[in-house]
């Protein structure tokens, strides 16, 4: 008899054997989440020294709900924010449908590039590019700028996850609805409208969390009036890192955790 | 003669240059239990779909009771269709479900929670009412499309291939159900399978189709003994083909003769005449074994497999041609015992001999 073939080792090419793995993925996530976790308990400080602890309090988080400048700031990123991610998850859903179910078309192809290519543009680039645009034809609506701008990014992410339902949805559903008496109208507002309801929640999440924390054409867009509240931080820590920007920073990490779940949660497949 | 429920008249389908559907018409009845039979592609769900209004046709009329259709939105025809893969819709309830199309028709509530009760008692679903569609089995979704579909009581309910995604217990469970759905509600049903079993025990009428035209239309007794074409023969159950020539024919009897020289002096008239180049068919369970000698003609044993219930004799005609025959368990019983080579006779009924002309 022959000795028996030598089996391969269990669990061969499965890279949990790497036990440095761990300790790199410990690094990643602490270089990754360290800084967050100190900007978050400093925030919690009673010192008005940034980074020298006194102790325990919501001193700050007081002080920033009674600053005028940042409420302001805060209601023009909300108000941005808010009427962007309708007019863009509206834009978005249209442009969806019109791709996922209205039939092949001439430039179909072309089309789906073009309503995601502004994800791989640099965003200084669509900055600068918004911002020449404007001026040169002398558009001037204060937040509307802003609210023009911001859609206009936010389509791609907000099409992204309506697109991904739809694709994953079958016309057999529209056809059963239609063929039980309801018009083209009903079948869409009653079947399709519904089940691709998670992927627009989706997609309007994710364009708001893009909106409210955008910077760069933020900076270039707004002008004094029109101050986004990351804008607004960021003029804040050009004067020193005060316990207002840890607060007010903390309070906008946690708008968008929460707003990254509810994504998280709408885009997830249902079974 | 009873009412006409569906009557499609010479309906072409192309698709760019593909021909699905050649050239069909078929009369439907009120109140029958219809089935499109055929192989994959042959045109089945096109058809359907065409009755139901989602394909628009290229050529050819359609009339429901009467009124030309093929022009209306799949919501104007009073038709329902049982899709394949039961499109129930995942976020309503199964009540929501049931109740869609009552809705859509402009039907009281009150009526329409009357008939979503009624339709749940008819499939036997009377807890599901609330329950969501999904993570159901496949027999309870099955049940509730059903219901879903009867609930406007349609004139027409289309099935297609409505139990092909049910285990074969739970299919055959469905077959006897559907049977009885079909005669308690009084709707015409026409039930596309490509399942021959499915199709001959369900039905009153069976089209047979192949590529995008129908061979045949029958009842399931005329389809499988009274063929018309070498297709139909060879697509339901296993038969017996052999193409020969009209030697002679007169009031009483037909001689056939095969290709290699064997005659065949069948006691039956034909309506084709001396000359025609035909094949003849003759179903292996009409195949009677007898005596060398005593047959129509004369073959030697090659085979004979037992399958438990059956067994089958593979016999040579001295031409060569090979003849089934098969006997069931019970039949055999004190019969004697043959051996392969042994020289026998084939015999069979005049009448369970099918002339196929194409
Ligand atoms: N939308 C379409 N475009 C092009 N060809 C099509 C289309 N729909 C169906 N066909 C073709 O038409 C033919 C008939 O299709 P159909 O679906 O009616 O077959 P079927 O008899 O229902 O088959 P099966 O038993 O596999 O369901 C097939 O060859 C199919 O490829
Ligand atoms: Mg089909």
């Amino acid at each position: 008899m022959s000795a028996p073939r030598k089996t391969k080792a269990k669990g061969a090419g499965n890279v949990a054997h790497f036990k440095s793995l761990y300790v790199l993925v410990g690094f990643f996530y602490a270089f990754l989440y360290f800084p967050i976790i100190v900007l978050v308990a400093y925030s919690f400080n009673t010192g008005t020294r940034a980074m020298v602890w006194k102790g325990f309090g919501i001193d700050w988080y007081v002080k920033v709900f009674t600053n005028g400048a940042i409420l302001d700031a805060a209601k023009n990123s909300l108000l941005v924010g808010l009427i962007a991610t309708i007019l863009a998850t509206t834009i978005a859903t249209a442009g969806a449908l019109a791709l996922a179910r209205g039939g092949a078309f001439r430039g179909k192809g072309v089309s789906m590039g073009v309503m995601t290519l502004p994800l791989i543009v640099p965003e200084i680039v669509t900055a600068v590019a918004t911002l020449m645009f404007f001026s040169a034809i002398g558009l001037n609506l204060g937040l509307g700028n802003l609210i023009i701008a911001h859609t206009v990014f936010c389509i791609p992410f907000a099409f992204m996850p309506i697109r991904a339902r739809l694709e994953g949805m079958d016309t057999y559903m529209e056809q059963a609805a239609c063929d039980l008496y309801a018009t083209e109208w009903q079948a869409f507002r009653y079947i399709t409208l519904p089940m691709m309801m998670p992927g627009i929640i989706a997609g309007a999440t994710l364009s708001f969390v893009i909106s409210l924390d955008d910077f760069i054409i933020s900076l270039m867009v707004s002008s004094a009036g029109t101050t986004t509240l990351p804008v607004y931080i960021y003029s804040m820590i050009r004067n020193g890192i005060s316990p207002e920007v840890n607060a007010i920073s903390t309070v906008l990490f946690g708008v968008s955790l929460a707003l990254v779940t509810i994504y998280w949660i709408a885009s997830k497949p249902r079974k | 003669m009873a009412e006409i429920a569906v009557d499609v008249q010479n309906i072409v389908k192309h698709y760019g240059s593909f021909v699905a559907l050649n050239d069909v018409s078929l009369s439907i009845q009120d109140n029958e239990f219809f089935t499109l039979l055929g192989p994959s592609g042959c045109g089945k769900t096109t058809l359907l779909r065409s009755i139901a209004g989602f394909e628009e046709v290229t050529e050819g009329k359609i009339f429901l009771y009467g009124e030309e259709i093929e022009d209306l939105a799949p919501h104007q025809r009073p038709i329902n269709t049982v899709f394949q893969h039961y499109a129930l819709f995942p976020h309503m309830t199964v009540h929501d479900n049931i109740a869609f199309g009552l809705k859509r028709l402009g039907k009281s509530q009150a009526e329409i929670d009357k008939t979503v009760k009624e339709m749940l008692a008819l499939v036997q679903m009377e807890d599901f009412g609330n329950r969501r569609t999904n993570n159901m089995s496949g027999g309870q979704m099955q049940r509730i499309a059903l219901a879903r579909a009867l609930a406007p009581k349609p004139k027409v309910l289309l099935l297609d291939e409505p139990l092909s995604a049910l285990d074969l217990k739970l299919r055959q469970a469905m077959r006897d159900e559907l049977q009885k759905l079909q005669r308690d509600t009084g709707i015409t049903f026409i039930f596309v399978t490509h399942d021959q079993d499915e199709a001959m025990s369900m039905s009153d009428r069976i089209a047979v189709m192949s590529n995008g035209q129908v061979q045949q239309v029958g009842t399931p007794d005329e389809i499988y003994n009274r063929p018309k074409s070498r297709f139909v023969a060879d697509f339901i159950g296993d038969t017996n083909i052999v193409d020969v020539t009209i030697e002679a024919t007169d009031a009483k009897s037909t001689l056939y003769r095969s290709k290699g020289g064997v005659g065949l002096q069948v006691e039956r008239a034909t309506d084709l005449t001396v000359g025609a180049e035909i094949s003849i068919n003759v179903r292996p369970e009409n195949v009677v074994i007898v005596d060398a000698g005593k047959g129509r003609a004369d073959a030697t044993l090659t085979h004979k497999s037992f399958f438990g219930r059956t067994s089958i004799y593979s016999m040579e005609l001295n031409d060569g041609t090979l003849i089934k025959s098969r006997y069931s368990s019970r039949d055999e019983l004190g019969r004697k015992e043959m051996a392969i080579g042994d020289s026998v006779g084939i015999d069979f009924a005049a009448d369970t001999l099918a002339e196929l002309t194409s």
